[in-house]
């Protein structure tokens, strides 16, 4: 039985992908710091990532926009990618994954 | 006009040369201390005294700021600096100024070389003011953080208007009343009003980022604000044009409940982090927070008269000055310093191709084992210098300013580290 569909399967992957975009000042990847609200993948030839920071003026949010593109890019050539900046819900430390409160030394 | 490629470049070279700067002036006090020390019995109105504050005042800690605040301010107000070109200008009339004002103190030259010095420090201070305000002008943004920042950069002009005011009373005595009572004014609207106002603004912004806090209520800071900046205000009218310095109690306990009010707001932003391994820079920042305590207490044993000597009275008010200044201040740039700077340096090396290629991470520009024995040794350094003034014990003080002239070779080497980086980005597999 396929508990996925392509589509998911696709988005599943991306995610994962994402691991690899480090946020450089705090050492943490930005799936684990809850950084990425949702993917949204287009057969039809489209990427789209909803994306938020920390706190909205972070010296470090270019670098992490241009992370995510460059790492998308890499996996996904054929695939136009859009980021989009989404400040609602405000991030907070909720949205930390288990393994990322164990990297901020969470308990 | 600079092309913005070039305007980019041009006004990172002017941040890091605020920082070469400020880290060669550091050491430079640290030498001078070691050779000063017994200068630091007695009156604090003393030649080598007062050159050696004003080398920390504005060499060390105002370069830092400065140059910390060409990054900072873009970064708040989502605007670039409006002129690369004043903040060059700045910096050769606040560099070239400190160096001649310290020289003239140090030899106690009251003549050209001491006017030539505040003239410069106060046109150089000037077009500090006017490029932050233009710059923060063309933002939409509004925040008590920038707020803060602009109340400082205001109190820093006014201290240059005063000092450069006392540099010309030395030689035609113009002004009505002796020359420490406005010296004290000029001390305190430094203090106060630049250093105080402008760490209360930026911390209140860097450090609850750096920690990763959980909401806090900025109401906190709004009070902090209203009442550090009134407190200062009332303190500056009464003096000059009331009933002079009676009521300057008054005005420190409505200072100090804005201080309050701030340390109520950090100790938050600590409860609530989420980035629960500090470190080394934080571990300073953190460190320095509890050091503020130090000065508040020996303004207390100070104004209440828990001692009445007049030699002890003298050194307590070294002591307050030196404690506000290095326990606090100094402790919070030097771990500061390698998370501002390292970031700096890092974002021009590697933000194109961050996520392209495998790049270093900023804490990897600077040596942490360095900044760790440059804690502990600025520690002793403080604590030992702070025992020597107390104690009238000059064979202290000298001991402490070794120490310092060590933990400032350390703080020279990391930042020259930091610096001098070479790209080492390896591609991505």
């Amino acid at each position: 039985m396929n508990l996925y569909t392509d589509k998911e399967k696709r988005e599943i992957e991306i995610l994962h992908f994402l691991k690899e975009v480090i946020d450089p000042e705090l050492e943490i990847n930005i799936i684990d710091m809850g950084l990425v609200y949702k993917v949204n993948y287009d057969e039809e030839g489209k990427i789209t990532i909803n994306l938020t920071l920390s706190t909205k003026n972070c010296p470090m949010g270019d670098v992490i926009i241009n992370s995510v593109e460059s790492c998308l890019k890499r996996h996904f050539p054929e695939f136009e990618i859009g980021i989009n900046m989404v400040w609602e819900p405000k991030w907070s430390r909720d949205f930390l994954t288990p393994a990322g409160k164990k990297e901020l030394g969470i308990s | 006009m600079l092309k913005p490629s070039l305007r980019d470049n041009f006004t990172y070279f002017i941040i890091i040369a605020h920082y070469i700067s400020a880290a060669l002036f550091f050491l430079a006090i640290a030498i001078l201390l070691v050779f000063s020390s017994e200068s630091f019995i007695g009156h604090y109105f003393h030649p080598k005294i007062l050159a050696i504050t004003h080398i920390t005042t504005l060499g060390w800690i105002s370069f830092i700021i400065i140059g910390s605040l060409y990054q900072l301010v873009p970064v708040i107000s989502n605007k670039k600096i409006f002129s690369p070109m004043i903040s060059l200008v700045t910096y050769l009339c606040v560099s070239i100024g400190t160096v001649l004002l310290a020289f003239s103190f140090w030899i106690f030259d009251t003549g050209f070389l001491i006017k030539t010095a505040a003239g410069l420090l106060f046109m150089g201070i000037t077009l500090f003011l006017i490029n932050i305000l233009l710059t923060v002008r063309q933002s939409k943004e509004n925040s008590i953080e920038m707020d803060f920042i602009q109340a400082s950069i205001f109190w820093f002009w006014l201290t240059a208007f005063i000092g450069a005011l006392l540099a010309f009373n030395f030689q035609y005595a113009f002004l009505p009343k002796e020359h420490l009572y406005y010296l004290k004014i000029h001390a305190h609207i430094g203090l106060i009003g630049w250093f105080l106002c402008l760490i209360i603004g930026v911390s209140s912004k860097l450090i609850p980022m750096f920690l990763l806090s959980g909401k806090l209520n900025t109401n906190y800071l709004s009070y902090c604000y209203y009442l550090i900046n009134f407190g200062l205000l009332g303190f500056i009218i009464d003096a000059l044009f009331l009933n002079g310095l009676e009521r300057a109690p008054i005005y420190s306990i409505i200072i100090l409940s804005g201080i309050s009010f701030f340390l109520y707001f950090i100790s938050n932003a600590f409860k609530t982090r989420a980035r629960k391994k500090i470190d080394i820079n934080l571990k300073h920042t953190y460190i320095s927070f509890f050091f503020i305590a130090i000065p508040i207490i020996l303004w207390g044993i100070l104004k209440f008269k828990v001692i009445a000597d007049k030699q002890i009275e003298l050194q307590i008010s070294t002591a307050i000055v030196f404690s506000l200044l290095f326990g606090f201040i100094t402790l919070l740039i030097l771990g500061q310093t390698f998370k501002n700077l390292a970031f700096i340096v890092w974002l021009k090396k590697y933000q194109e191709i961050s996520g392209k290629e495998r790049t270093p991470l900023p804490k990897d520009l600077y040596s942490g084992k360095l900044a760790t024995a440059q804690l502990y040794l600025f520690i002793i350094s403080y604590i030992t210098i702070l025992c020597g003034i107390l104690m009238s014990n000059s064979f202290t003080i000298k001991f402490g300013a070794i120490c310092l002239m060590i933990t400032a070779i350390l703080y020279n080497i990391n930042v020259l580290k930091i610096v001098l980086h070479k790209s080492n980005s390896m591609p991505l597999v």
